[in-house]
């Protein structure tokens, strides 16, 4: 099953809690010159934005970390806070491989993954200006592209299932403009049909991601107050 | 006017995205076939280091050019023995080549992949034979006065194996296996010597055809023999 309905319905959502939570800001900012709100409260965000640069590495006894070399890779993030700290979020990039033994996976020279995931998790406070986040994936979708040389348009295509595990650490410049660095090991189990000789090698490929990017945070409530509110 | 440079446009816009999409080539998604065997001599010695090549061919210009696709390649090891990791194509000339370089004849597998698609996605060949090949160095001089000529040509066995498959069944029909090869030629005036060679398996026989000045033809036979210069020299 594609990812493109669950992004679309995502996409939707997001857009009628943040027009929600934009139309309940201006009674929250009058509540907070009255109220004695915490600490914590001051840096409550409704969401965020993110884009940023990721290195994927291969690893394990399989067609990812036997034949390919991970090169470089972009993201998107879109995350909001249902309640609190908990979050709900989008994850879009791609990531882009050199194929290092064309032995083990098939005559191509390099792979295009494109990879897509909802995730959900928490997100800890430990100082000032810092945020550390933990998370795991739902439901993702991943597709390669596997060129045939580096500069054709004579290509083969994979498709699979993404599961993510990841950890982040933001660093707050401003109240809504932030660094990140962000850590993900990543498994796709694939669609590939092959000889039985060779399923599980290709049954699965696995890869490690080390990030780095900014983040535009929207809002000063979660998603469950900008409703009740 | 200003309408019909619109329409030239689109026109042209058309026929430059149908051209892109006309030139994409697109092979099997979602599938790796195995292609697996050994590869061993006529004197059943393991040969290693033969090259094992995959492939298809596909159309790939507006004007129907077609072209030679490498799907998956690799080597047979110390045993002769292989197995290559490949992609598929749908292709009615998808093929895989094993080559050990010029000492050893050449094999290729021929089948339709368009409606077949092979047990286990594995093409198991087997063992096959390579014939191993000796060089034959040939002279033919003229020591005659001008004027004489000769037609001359060598029958041996070729160093090429073809076998078609239809869905996993051998067609001896359409198959090419080591069969007898000719190579003939004229000498005259213009060009009264030649000096050339071929290559034929080990232990085969060579037979040598002539004739002088339009003669009923002659025949000579010679064995290629193994791991020695095979020369032969004729004179008319």
């Amino acid at each position: 099953m594609s990812l493109y309905f669950p992004i679309k319905t995502f996409y939707v959502a997001v857009f009628v809690l943040f027009a929600l939570n934009a139309f309940s800001q201006s009674s929250s900012e009058k509540d907070s010159v009255s109220s004695n709100i915490s600490y914590e409260n001051n840096r409550q965000r409704f969401g965020f934005f993110s884009m940023g640069y990721h290195n994927p590495n291969t690893t394990g006894d399989n067609f990812m970390g036997d034949g390919l070399q991970g090169k470089s890779g972009f993201d998107f993030k879109f995350q909001m806070y249902v309640y609190k700290q908990f979050f709900l979020g989008l994850y879009t990039g791609a990531s882009y491989f050199d194929v290092k033994d064309v032995e083990l996976v098939g005559n191509y020279k390099k792979s295009t993954l494109n990879e897509s995931y909802l995730y959900i998790g928490y997100e800890f406070l430990p100082a000032d200006r810092m945020r550390l986040g933990a998370l795991a994936s739902f439901y993702g979708d991943s597709r390669f592209k596997n060129y045939y040389s580096k500069t054709s348009n004579v290509y083969q295509v994979d498709k699979g299932n993404l599961n993510t595990f990841g950890v982040y650490f933001n660093y707050e410049l401003s109240s809504h403009f932030m660094i990140y660095i962000d850590y993900a090991y990543r498994t796709t189990k694939t669609e590939i049909n092959t000889s039985t000789e060779l399923n599980q090698f290709f049954e699965k490929g696995k890869y490690h991601s080390i990030g780095i990017g900014l983040i535009f945070a929207l809002g000063s409530k979660d998603v469950l107050s900008a409703f009740i509110d | 006017m200003a309408q019909l440079k619109i329409i030239l446009r689109r026109l042209i816009l058309f026929l430059l995205i149908t051209l892109l999409i006309a030139c994409e080539t697109r092979f099997e998604d979602n599938t790796r076939i195995l292609v697996k065997g050994s590869v061993k001599d006529q004197y059943d010695l393991a040969i290693q280091n033969a090259q094992i090549n995959v492939y298809t061919s596909r159309v790939t210009s507006f004007l129907g050019g077609e072209q030679e696709f490498l799907l998956g390649s690799g080597f047979s090891d110390s045993n002769g023995e292989f197995s290559v990791v490949s992609l598929f194509d749908k292709d009615e000339d998808f093929s895989v080549e094993i080559d050990a370089g010029p000492n050893h004849s050449k094999y290729v597998y021929k089948t339709s992949t368009i409606n077949y698609e092979p047990t286990n996605l594995t093409f198991d060949l087997g063992n096959r034979i390579l014939l191993e090949l000796t060089a034959v160095n040939y002279t033919i001089n003229r020591i005659s006065e001008e004027g004489n000529n000769i037609q001359y040509s060598f029958r041996f066995t070729s160093e090429f194996c073809s076998e078609v498959y239809d869905e996993g069944v051998l067609n001896i029909e359409d198959s090419q296996c080591n069969t007898q090869q000719l190579l003939d030629g004229i000498l005259n005036d213009s060009t009264p010597d030649i000096e050339g060679d071929f290559y034929a398996p080990t232990g085969t026989e060579v037979v040598f055809i002539y004739s002088v000045n339009e003669a009923p033809e002659s025949t000579e036979t010679f064995i290629v023999e193994n791991n020695s210069n095979n020369e032969f020299v004729f004179s008319y």
